[in-house]
């Protein structure tokens, strides 16, 4: 029990430390996208359609990096109206259940698929559609694959605490698990 | 049996997420969930086959990732939380009570106005509640007014945000519409200054009818002199309209796309904290902590709503439900567009905006282009402007509408304990039906919303 709650928490970390510096793609993006509008403005001879690539590329790191950091950190939104007053060790149950039968199979096998989506783009070599826009698309492609393998690996770090809360007779603060009610913050 | 089971496979489908959903599990899995039990259950059945799931990876790239109009989301948040983060949003609060102070109702009236202008930047319901709840709440109790009004007023001009753009649920169903971002933006612009509008007018006219609930500012608030009173006023009011005029109007005038405009949002934001000299290192991994974890949900719900929405249309769902509802006697444009209105409304309950922007629009958005307005002044052109502008406004009813909409709970998670569920409960019943009088004038003159995308040449 003792090495799956560390394997679960070094897998936390993991996310964590992936989603803290992904996080400042934040203020590059923006920086990228405000060049891209003064030099057109200002008529200066960059490449556009490159920059204008980009801020996409961007968009598409800025998400996927974070999607299976922010279910270890409970941030998903849940229609809990009639659960909330459940005791945890209930909750802890319906959460299992859901891990093993909703989240894990679907997210797993898309996340399987990816490998021969980002494994194609490489092997064709694959542009952007337009002849001035960025070439190798198979490293943002893999970067939005490894973003869906990062959600199986935050939904196996939940799945190990809840086994471990479950099954190891550890209390709740012990093992840290959170799930829940969520307040949605956007 | 069978065959009836592989006939209705998609009925069933949407029925079960409905009760699935409301196990309390994170939405976003229960519908990747939900995709794969059914597209298992349809491919036993015959009438699907397991290879077709590949097709999420692809449409959530080429639909989600590559795609430039969403990627406008992550800029508009992060806006918002650098302003929220650094006390931008509070200055100015201060700054329109100040400038309001011999109105009727000044409080009341400033947190209006803040929330309509704060709307816009901050654009994400839960931020702009928390930050003029925790700002505007005690001092409208401690200067006597009403406990009811203040948090109406609250709660309603909060929720404006995600009507008045540039709103990220507005950049979402642009996208499931299969619309511009732009002329939804002008299409929601009107109706919630119309709605501002129907707000404030009950709130002066209770302060004057009843100047107990909504006591006069004593003269010795806030700066004295005329100087000091226009510094107060420049300072705190001036950078963020100007910000606002900047990120919007590059929009609307078609100079910017919404990323663009998001971006430049990002450094005016970033400008005005370094001006205030709040731009510091922990101000910033707040600000950005926070908008990437928003950030992150609203993808993760596109994630397992992209599996949904496919296996449902494989199985025949939008023929399904579309000769259901026609069974059920539902088969003229009116008795639709009130099925659509009042289904959504009753969804806004339980679910996030998100999630009925999600499953609800790509099913039913087909199914109002099928219909002709033509003679209420709708063209078929414009007619998915409308009908989203309607979902807009009905969405955001649906927020501050008791026992469940988000909003209430933001509300009672930031007031003062003597402030009770009730009391959140009674002080949106005046301002939930000024709602559904604004809905209705949307229904009623399409030109409300129609308008403005047409003066800007979004429309014809």
């Amino acid at each position: 029990m003792n090495a799956l709650l560390k394997t679960s928490e070094g897998i936390r970390r993991m996310l964590e430390t992936v989603a803290r510096v992904s996080g400042w793609l934040l203020v590059v993006m923006a920086a990228v996208t405000c060049f891209d509008v003064l030099a057109r403005k200002a008529g200066l001879g960059v490449p556009l359609t490159k920059l204008q690539e980009l801020e996409w590329h961007f968009h598409a790191a800025i998400f996927s990096l974070w999607m299976g950091y922010g279910y270890t950190i409970n941030a998903h939104p849940r229609v809990d109206s009639f659960t909330e007053k459940l005791a945890f060790r209930r909750k802890a149950w319906i959460e299992l259940v859901g891990c093993l039968l909703l989240a894990l199979p679907y997210v797993a096998l898309v996340a399987y698929y990816t490998v021969d989506f980002v494994a194609t783009s490489y092997a064709v070599g694959e542009q952007s559609e337009s002849p001035f826009g960025l070439t190798h698309r198979w490293i943002i492609k893999s970067i939005y694959a490894a973003g869906i393998w990062l959600v199986v690996l935050g939904i196996l770090s939940v799945l190990a605490r809840l086994i471990v809360f479950l099954f190891g007779g550890r209390s709740e603060a012990e093992v840290n698990l959170q799930i829940g009610s969520t307040t949605l913050e956007i | 049996m069978l065959d009836w089971l592989a006939d209705n496979l998609a009925l069933i489908m949407f029925a079960t997420m409905f009760f699935a959903i409301f196990c309390g599990y994170p939405v976003a899995f229960v519908m990747g969930g939900m995709a794969l039990f059914f597209a298992i259950a349809g491919s036993l059945l015959g009438v699907f086959s397991m290879i077709g799931l590949y097709d999420v990876v692809l449409r959530m790239w080429g639909g989600v990732a590559a795609d430039p109009v969403l990627a406008s989301i992550p800029m508009f948040i992060f806006m918002g939380t650098i302003l929220e983060r650094s006390g931008s949003a509070m200055d100015m609060l201060k700054a329109t009570e100040v400038l309001l102070k011999r109105v009727p109702g000044a409080l009341a009236v400033a947190v209006m106005v803040m929330g309509t202008i704060l709307a816009a930047p901050i654009g994400v319901v839960g931020a702009a509640v928390v930050t003029l709840s925790v700002i505007a709440l005690p001092q409208m109790l401690a200067s006597g007014y009403d406990k009811r009004l203040a948090i109406g007023t609250i709660a309603s001009a909060g929720t404006l945000g995600i009507l008045i753009p540039p709103a990220i649920m507005l950049v979402v169903m642009a996208e499931m519409l299969a619309t511009s971002a732009g002329s939804l933006f002008l299409a929601a612009t009107v109706p919630g200054f119309v709605l501002s509008g129907l707000y404030l007018l009950y709130i002066i006219g209770v302060a004057i009818v009843k100047p107990d609930k909504a006591p006069k500012l004593p003269p010795e608030y806030g700066p004295q002199t005329r100087g000091e009173f226009w510094t107060a006023v420049w300072r705190g009011l001036f950078p963020m309209t100007a910000l606002m005029v900047i990120v919007i109007g590059s929009i609307f005038a078609g100079w910017a796309t919404p990323t663009e405009s998001g971006a430049v949002g990002v450094f005016g934001s970033m400008l005005i904290a370094a001006l205030n000299r709040r731009m510091t290192m922990p101000m910033m991994n707040e600000a950005i902590v926070s908008a990437c974890k928003s950030n992150g949900l609203v993808f993760l719900i596109f994630l397992g709503a992209t599996g949904f929405s496919y296996v449902f249309r494989v199985l025949g769902g939008d023929e399904l439900m579309l000769s259901m509802l026609l069974k059920f006697g539902i088969d003229t444009k009116w008795e639709m567009l009130a099925f659509v209105m009042v289904l959504i409304f009753l969804l806004g309950f339980p679910f996030e905006w998100i999630e009925i922007c999600l499953i609800v629009l790509p099913v039913f958005g087909p199914i109002m282009m099928r219909y002709d307005f033509s003679d209420h002044g709708v063209a078929a052109s414009a007619l998915m402007t409308w009908f989203g502008g309607l979902v807009a406004v009905n969405l955001q009813t649906a927020f501050m509408t008791p026992p469940f909409g988000a909003t209430l709970f933001y509300m009672k998670g930031t007031a003062p304990p003597d402030v009770t569920m009730t009391d959140v409960y009674r002080g949106m019943y005046p301002f939930v039906a000024l709602q559904v009088v604004g809905l209705a004038l949307c229904i009623y003159f399409p030109g409300i919303i129609l308008w403005l995308p047409r003066v800007a040449g979004f429309l014809d």
